[in-house]
């Protein structure tokens, strides 16, 4: 095994923005996030669904993973395992992901760098592959706001990969 | 000067220069049109003869002129000439030429032409060795070189987009059809490979009664009005799965070319057609070019190609091309290919045509051997071709889904049938093609008649090569392209596969569409393998996952190394690897090693199916797994390969917790959902990967009790109250903290999990409380000292477990699960597996090398298993080696060879367990 590490750029700064003509790229922090999967998951939540193209608002709202599954941001406080009442699946991955904010009226462009994107073809899923790096992906706030979010040992990889398409925004 | 400049230009004076001579051009010109301005005809040199060459054609077509591209500290290899636009301070010089294309040093290659044929290589440097040949071979091949400068900044964007109407081809087809499609509310996209639009609409007079430039930008401003849009400069090369094409937009000379990945309701493709050469002797000469290029510098650049000019032409365009180089001033004779065959006079300098002993002395030969449409990208597209004898030419057939072929690529060459036609497909309909008033006389190559005839002019491929590839059998156009290489140049076989193939019809004796021809295959033109991979280079090429503790390890020293797609500390320290890995295993031998274990698997299986679920996902019996307990276990393919083992743990009776190998996470919870959903009921049992919510600190060593009692936790750490392979969910610092008493060390071990938030807390208190960093190597020393196998290094594509020495569950597990079936199959009971065993070696003897053979006895010795990880053991003190060997488990104690590059020498296969065979470290 060699020594590989001149090869990888150590961690950035979270705090460090990175504008380009645009757009603003931002990391950002979510206090809780809880993954939960059920046959009722998507009706048993109270919170508003983030979905795609949908645009969601506030801090607290979940977003739709899968016909039986979705991620509760900031939700209410579950208990891990199986809730027998409910029927759904519970666990608690706030640190599993980490998030990404884009802004601006170029922030669609941007993000056609790294996949297809189509605002008149809605799905029920925020599941994307964006340069080639699964994410959930939508929109948060207004048309020109999209939220990221990826694994968190897959954010460097991610952010670089924005900031690097950023370049070649006019 | 033969080639001038007829008229002056508005445009700006550029410099540049051609083989270290200066010249100048105009804005818009390409490098041919201002070398063609400046009377320089020779601007190349063909690939294996090193034989003259002038450009063939005006556009992509052209295989001639082929250059290095300098301007600014940027130097780019194999730049058409005929396509790269002139920019000032260019310095241009030909490729496989020197010093330069007017006088090549090679250029004697040529007098041994009988020598080098088709194949030649395949037959001359057999003996006594290819390789002896190879490097002075491939030095001599070749066009541009790539330099070692890089070129900072050269990135390539690239864009998805979509459209509902993507139209290829911005000449008068695709201007109509453009226009009506976006007239209609459709999305429309125009593309077009000039940086102006038009195409062949100036080789007309006149369209629709208007001057051709006022009507293209009357077209093109009616497409932008209705919201139409149009990129310039741009090449649609390559339609691939469902209606994406792929479309290269180039900028400035330097700067990357952008790529769009267009995904279209529908394709109009109106790409045109090209001038096919006429097959004649000597037709390869500097001089000779297609009759629709001399228009194109002509009409495009106010460029004449020649004063005194043989038009050669089998087809009705020729007439409208003979007055339009008229009324430039040239001396036009029209000459009928069909009244005997030619040859053209004279070498760099052409001096006249000759045909049935008459000699015209001229010094441009136009020729067209009648129009193939660009049917490209239809193929690409999975469309299908019809034969057309009234065109003599493969046109558009059954049509792929979603797409149409309108203009001169449909075989509509008449510019009122194009128009009419591209109008139609603009409204959303698909017109039948409409008879033509184009004609021709068919005009093939000629097999067996005198003189060299050149087929392929880049590749020097002659019509004598295709003889002798017929004569040798290589009588599939398949096998003709590869053996002769026709078709193979940069141009792709757009001026030569209808030749070859229609060479190979008449020897064969068939008709042309019985012959067929070659796969089209993207890109349509060359795309520099920048647009490909864009943003995707270096570290981006194939990221690697990042550990938390990222910061913490390179503080500490750590070498970092890519491990099953993980950036990971390999060691730690200065003083070369062996060494501080020797020393880290000592130190966690005599006290305790903090090791990162944050990539091992953490994925939940939750439900009230999770037990039965688990149970038969896995090879051993996890159904009597009790709470707060964790098993070892394998995962199984359905053909009984150990495909995972890892350890899983129960949280409670609806919940577990599959700890996998690290690399292996992705595929195991690809793996656990693709069972789930079937023969299970999906609302009952659910897969959760919260690998990366959790980061994994293991704490292993003879003190690694004594560090976590440091900790100031509330949980019990006793022997007792937390035996191997037993865990606890505690708190610390108030947040939840998970304790596993797992080893991989083979040593008393403690696996403790927190938020991977918390983990750089953890690892300074772990730190403060004793325990030393250690990398994966060391931790990989440690575990073979143990016996305890990695998964894909100490197994292989046939590994079952019974071949580890775990038998229970196949001969006596009732239940179900993923592989079982296999496991009792005749290669499973098979006396000769390969089975994992020790190898050690005599004290002081030097490490067994990985990928050593275990050999038979004998003459002709036979290989009976290798060697899968083979350490020096700083434990030990001694080498140390495990491997999988045949009937190893029943051979304890045999000395056997082992056989690695020539060399044997001797080991005793043992248990591999080397270290704490009984286990009392790991129990303590």
């Amino acid at each position: 095994m060699r020594d590989d590490s001149q090869r990888w750029v150590p961690p950035r700064d979270r705090a460090v923005a990175v504008t380009a003509p645009g757009i603003t790229v931002r990391s950002v922090d979510i206090a809780r996030f809880t993954l939960i999967s059920g046959p009722r998951a998507l009706s048993e939540t109270r919170l508003a669904i983030a979905d795609w193209p949908g645009i969601v608002e506030g801090d607290s709202y979940a977003i739709s993973l899968r016909s039986d599954r979705i991620l509760e941001v900031n939700g209410p406080a579950r208990q891990d395992g199986w809730d027998a009442d409910q029927n759904l699946a519970i666990s608690d991955v706030t640190d599993a992901y980490r998030h990404i904010e884009i802004a601006g009226p170029a922030a669609l462009s941007l993000l056609s760098r790294g996949t297809e994107l189509d605002p008149n073809n809605p799905s029920r899923s925020a599941a994307r592959l964006l340069f080639g790096l699964g994410v959930f992906l939508y929109r948060h706030g207004n048309s020109d706001t999209y939220r990221l979010h990826t694994g968190s040992a897959e954010d460097e990889a991610l952010w670089h990969a924005l900031t690097d398409a950023a370049k070649h925004l006019t | 000067m033969t080639s001038r400049r007829v008229s002056s230009s508005a445009g700006k004076t550029l410099n540049f220069t051609f083989d270290g001579k200066s010249y100048t051009g105009v804005e818009g010109d390409t490098i041919a049109s201002a070398l063609l301005a400046n009377g320089v005809r020779i601007m190349g040199r063909s690939f294996k003869y090193h034989r003259p060459r002038g450009p063939w054609s005006a556009w992509v077509d052209d295989p001639n002129a082929i250059m290095t591209v300098r301007k600014g500290g940027v130097e780019l290899p194999n730049c058409p000439a005929t396509t790269t636009y002139l920019e000032d301070g260019m310095e241009a010089r030909a490729v496989n030429a020197w010093p330069s294309a007017a006088f090549d040093i090679k250029g004697g290659l040529d007098l041994f032409h009988r020598w080098l044929s088709a194949g030649f290589y395949y037959k001359t440097f057999m003996w006594p060795d290819w390789h002896l040949f190879e490097p002075a071979i491939r030095k001599m091949a070749g066009l541009g070189h790539v330099t070692d400068a890089v070129l900072e900044g050269y990135s390539a964007d690239q864009i998805h987009d979509r459209c509902d109407v993507l139209v290829i081809g911005g000449g008068p087809a695709g201007l109509a059809a453009a226009r009506l499609a976006s007239e209609r509310g459709q999305d429309v996209v125009l593309v077009e490979d000039h940086r102006n639009l038009g195409g062949g609409a100036r080789l007309s007079r006149d369209i629709e009664g208007m001057d051709p430039d006022a009507w293209v930008a009357a077209e093109a401003e009616a497409i932008a009005q209705a919201g139409g849009r149009i990129l310039n400069h741009a090449t649609a090369f390559g339609i691939y799965d469902h209606q994406m094409v792929a479309i290269i937009e180039h900028g400035p000379f330097g700067v990357a070319p952008r790529l769009h990945r267009m995904r279209a309701r529908r394709v109009i493709l109106a790409s045109g057609a090209l001038d096919r050469p006429i097959t004649f002797a000597n037709n390869d000469r500097p001089g000779i070019m297609s009759v629709s290029g001399a228009c194109t510098y002509l009409t495009g650049h106010n460029v004449l190609v020649g004063r005194n000019i043989a038009l050669v032409s089998n087809n009705s365009h020729a007439n409208t091309a003979a007055e339009m180089l008229t009324r430039a001033g040239a001396h036009i004779t029209q000459v009928e290919p069909a009244f005997g065959p030619m040859k053209a006079l004279g070498g760099k300098r052409l001096r006249g045509l000759r045909q049935n002993n008459r000699t015209r002395p001229v010094d441009t030969i136009l020729a067209s051997g009648g129009q193939t449409p660009l049917v490209h990208l239809w193929r690409h597209a999975g469309g299908k071709l019809d034969w057309c004898d009234t065109r003599q030419a493969f046109l558009p057939g059954s049509t792929p889904m979603n797409m149409i072929a309108v203009g001169a690529a449909n075989g509509a060459f008449d510019m009122h049938a194009a128009l009419e036609e591209a109008r139609a497909a603009g409204r959303g309909e698909s017109p039948n093609r409409a008879s033509t008033k184009y004609h021709l006389t068919p005009l093939w190559p000629s097999p067996g008649s005198e003189g060299r005839q050149w087929i392929d002019f880049q590749h020097d491929v002659t019509l004598k090569d295709i003889e002798l590839a017929a004569r040798e059998n290589y009588a599939s156009v398949e096998h003709l392209k590869r053996y002769t290489t026709l078709g193979m140049a940069s141009d792709q076989g757009k001026t030569s596969n209808m030749a070859g193939l229609a060479a190979m019809a008449t020897l064969q004796g068939k008709p042309i569409p019985e012959v067929g021809t070659t796969t089209f295959r993207p890109p349509f033109v060359p795309v520099p393998i920048e647009v490909y991979h864009g943003h995707h280079k270096g570290q981006h090429w194939n990221p690697v996952k990042r550990l938390s503790l990222e910061p913490e390890h390179r503080a500490a020293g750590a070498a970092l190394g890519e491990y099953g797609g993980w950036l990971r500390p390999a060691w730690y320290g200065t003083g070369g690897m062996a060494a501080r890995v020797e020393e880290e295993v000592k130190l966690a031998r005599d006290g305790a090693g903090l090791f990162d274990a944050s990539p091992l698997g953490k994925i939940e299986v939750v439900g009230p199916d999770a037990e039965r679920f688990v149970n038969f996902i896995y090879y051993n019996t996890i159904k009597t797994l009790k709470s707060e307990r964790i098993r070892y276990g394998f995962m199984l393919s359905e053909g009984g390969i150990v495909y995972d083992d890892g350890v899983i743990a129960r949280v409670d009776e609806n919940r577990f917790i599959i700890s996998c190998s690290s690399s292996h996470v992705d595929g195991v919870r690809t793996h656990l959902e693709a069972w789930r959903q079937d023969g299970n009921d999906p609302d009952r049992v659910f897969i959760h990967d919260t690998t990366q919510h959790w980061a994994t600190l293991t704490v292993t060593g003879p003190q690694a009790r004594d560090v976590l009692l440091g900790l100031g936790l509330e949980a019990d750490l006793s022997k007792d109250a937390l035996p191997h392979m037993a865990f606890v969910e505690t708190t610390w610092r108030d947040t939840p903290l998970r304790i596993a008493r797992v080893s991989f060390s083979g040593d008393l071990s403690f696996e403790l999990s927190v938020r991977r938030s918390k983990a750089g807390d953890l690892w300074q208190a772990l730190r403060d409380a004793g325990a030393t960093p250690i990398g994966l190597e060391a931790m990989s020393v440690m575990r073979a000292e143990k016996g305890y196998i990695m998964i894909g290094k100490d197994t292989d594509g046939e590994t079952m477990p019974h071949d580890l020495g775990f038998t229970v569950p196949r001969e006596k597990k009732t239940a179900a699960f993923v592989g079982d079936r296999s496991l009792h199959m005749d290669v499973a009971n098979d006396p000769a597996r390969k089975q994992l065993v020790g190898l050690a070696v005599p004290e002081g003897a030097p490490m067994l090398p990985i990928g050593a053979h275990v050999v038979t006895d004998g003459a002709t010795p036979t290989s009976q298993g290798y060697v899968t990880s083979s350490y020096e053991s700083p434990t030990m003190g001694r080498a140390i080696a495990i491997g999988l060997v045949e009937k190893g488990h029943a051979r304890m104690g045999d000395t056997v060879k082992v056989w690695h590059l020539g060399k044997t020498r001797e080991a005793v296969i043992t248990s591999p367990a080397f270290f704490d065979p009984d286990g009392e470290r790991l129990h303590a």
